[in-house]
């Protein structure tokens, strides 16, 4: 614990690391106000102002009497209305709501989900990908991996105690400000008087845990592939080539769905609690019942294959590193 | 190695070995090297460069794995039990290596809380190499020998018994070599065993009571200092017949040969028995002048007996 203790004070101390959990914070915190002001309710003076514009533009009151004329071509079945005051008065609601374009999504939290949700809780990941590579990074730029030891050649010891302090940072960054963010976001929803659906508030819990082990697992990733190349350089060429070079690869290997095996789509499968990809190589061909045969590529990946996949990249990449820095020379 | 190792020996090596891989085959660092440091004092570990100091020393402190041999610190073997002696144990290997945006005061730390030791010590540490002051800076900002201080302060933190030290004094300036010395020498009366290599072999004379010599990862000769030195003593002697003064030392356990318009005369032999072989034959000296070689001296006849290099074995598949 007390070695656990040393490498928090090392990160607490690290400029580096401070930036870039800065930035775990504020990129979400952009992210929240951009949803919150996409999704903003029009005020009765933009209403107002806009319906305005559009009435006095040439052309709209042509278009309310065709309206009026032909009603069903116009309303839905349900709003057809039976006297020719209210077709008037439905008609014209609707043509300014046509030609004043004013129309913007409510929040809405399931929908927040699968977009923003799984977004900062990637962004997050990504950051703690490069706090872990830098934070270890440093020590072997530096050389001063080999002082640490000197100090305690447990080196099983010392892995344990940066992994763990990167882990424990992802896992407090993660939770916290994946509760803030969804606190926040569930508070204006309230201030809006939106509702919000059954079951939502739990996926929430479990995506924002999720989320946080991802976030941690992210920061082991970058500190692993760091003391395995011993160079945070080093770190951020393989993950360049992973993305580039690795996504190539996965889709010209003979596999049957090459799209299961993309690391973003585990990711998101991880995240979303399941993903749907359509793979084009091995399509489900079922009987619609009337004898065609009706063919879909339509997949679904589940979390736990996700979470599977995920962590056969960290165990592969960490026991790596943890063999090589207990078994290599130090420089 | 518990077995075999001596109580009263703080570094003991037998049979070290260190192979490196390459692309031109296998580079042998470390051949078959047996070192022995005894308790207490300074001892010098002198060697070319290249010659495997930093490696042996890299081994003992679990930096570097060897390929064979065994290895023991305070007579426990290592590195298997670096655990149980390493709190007695401060080195400085190579250059100083810390952290560049932290100061010097938080470097420190860092390694004092790992061990759990407190943080008065940091300032006696700052205190006796003389970075009262300067603790606070960051550390890019020091000078190469602010740096040098800096890590001999954190081989203090732990009140080591023994210090090991390779090239200390780089980088440093004259007074603070000056200042290094003396501190090495103050360490060295008080009862810890310093292991000191450095190539300013003049330092290592003055400081050293014993010493190691290394060539080609083979060791040349170990021993106190006085007798390595006293092992080739010689005389400087001014004849008028060079060839007559030859041939009467031709006869007794002489080495002689030219030096400018003298002749040197290497021996075991007291001066008295120069004179008096010279005086038996009818040849007065007109100058007579003990040579007493310095360190350098030894270390350069040994290390060039020595082919230069680093030895090879095998090639590539």
């Amino acid at each position: 614990m007390r070695l656990l203790g040393v490498e928090l004070t090392r990160l607490r101390w690290r400029r580096a690391c401070l930036v870039l959990l800065a930035a775990s914070v504020l990129v979400p915190a952009v992210i929240w106000a951009g949803t919150l002001w996409g999704t903003r309710p029009y005020s009765d003076a933009e209403v107002q102002r806009a319906a305005e514009q559009a009435q006095g533009q040439p052309g709209f009151a042509r278009e309310v009497r065709h309206c009026e004329r032909k009603p069903e071509q116009f309303l839905p079945p349900d709003q057809l209305p039976v006297d020719e005051a209210q077709v008037a008065d439905r008609c014209e609601q609707l043509i300014t709501q046509w030609w004043t374009g004013l129309y913007r999504e409510p929040l809405d939290l399931r929908r927040e989900l699968d977009g923003s949700g799984t977004g900062i809780a990637v962004v997050m990941a990504g950051l703690l990908m490069l706090l872990g590579a830098t934070f270890v990074g440093a020590d072997w730029a530096s050389g001063s991996m080999s002082n640490q030891l000197l100090f305690e050649p447990r080196r099983l010891r010392v892995y344990a105690a940066k992994a763990g302090a990167v882990v424990v940072t992802g896992l407090l960054l993660g939770l916290t400000v994946g509760a803030a963010w969804w606190l926040g976001l569930a508070g204006v929803a309230g201030a809006r008087d939106l509702p919000v659906a059954d079951g939502v508030t739990g996926d929430i819990v479990w995506q924002v845990v999720r989320g946080a082990l991802l976030v941690a697992g992210a920061g082991l990733a970058g500190l692993a592939t760091t003391m395995l190349f011993r160079s945070t350089v080093a770190t951020l060429g393989i993950l360049f080539a992973v993305v580039v070079a690795g996504t190539f690869l996965i889709a010209v290997l003979p596999f049957e769905a090459p799209e299961r095996w993309m690391p973003h789509l585990n990711v998101a499968a991880w995240i979303g609690d399941g993903a749907t990809y359509w793979t084009d190589n091995a399509q489900t061909c079922v009987d619609d019942g009337t004898g065609v045969m009706v063919c879909s590529g339509e997949r679904v990946l589940t979390a736990g294959a996700g979470a599977t996949y995920l962590l056969s990249l960290l165990g592969l990449v960490a026991a790596g590193s943890l063999a090589t820095f207990t078994r290599r020379d130090i420089p | 190695m518990s077995s075999t190792a001596t109580a009263d020996l703080v570094i003991e090596t037998r049979g070290l070995r260190k192979e490196f891989q390459g692309r031109r085959g296998t580079r042998v660092a470390v051949h078959d090297l047996d070192l022995s440091v005894p308790r207490g004092g300074v001892h010098g570990f002198l060697g070319p460069n290249g010659s495997g100091k930093t490696t042996t020393i890299r081994m003992l402190l679990g930096l570097a794995r060897a390929t064979r041999g065994e290895m023991a610190l305070f007579g426990t073997p290592v590195p298997s039990g670096l655990p149980q002696v390493i709190d007695r144990v401060g080195a400085v290997v190579e250059m100083p290596k810390f952290l560049p945006h932290f100061t010097g005061r938080q470097n420190l730390t860092i390694l004092a809380r790992s061990k759990g030791i407190a943080p008065d010590r940091i300032d006696a540490a700052v205190d006796t190499v003389g970075l009262t002051g300067r603790d606070r800076d960051r550390y890019r900002a020091y000078s190469l020998g602010m740096k040098q201080r800096l890590a001999i302060a954190a081989t203090l933190l732990k009140d080591p018994q023994l210090l090991i030290l390779d090239e200390p004094t780089n980088g440093l300036d004259p007074a603070g070599i000056r200042e290094i010395r003396e501190t090495i020498r103050s360490l060295g009366e008080s009862g810890v065993t310093v292991l000191l290599s450095s190539h300013i072999l003049a330092e290592v004379q003055q400081v050293c009571t014993s010493a190691t010599i290394i060539g080609n990862g083979r060791l040349l000769a170990s021993g106190r200092v006085e007798d390595l030195l006293g092992a080739s003593t010689s005389y400087r002697i001014v004849v008028d017949d060079h060839d007559a003064a030859r041939r009467a030392l031709a006869e007794g356990p002489y080495d002689v040969r030219a030096d400018g318009t003298a002749l040197l005369v290497e021996t075991q032999a007291p001066a008295a028995e120069i004179t008096r072989t010279l005086g038996e034959a009818g040849i007065w000296l007109s100058e007579l002048t003990s040579v007493r070689p310095d360190l350098e001296t030894v270390f350069l006849e040994l290390t060039s007996q020595d082919t230069l290099g680093t030895a090879t074995v095998g090639e590539p598949a």
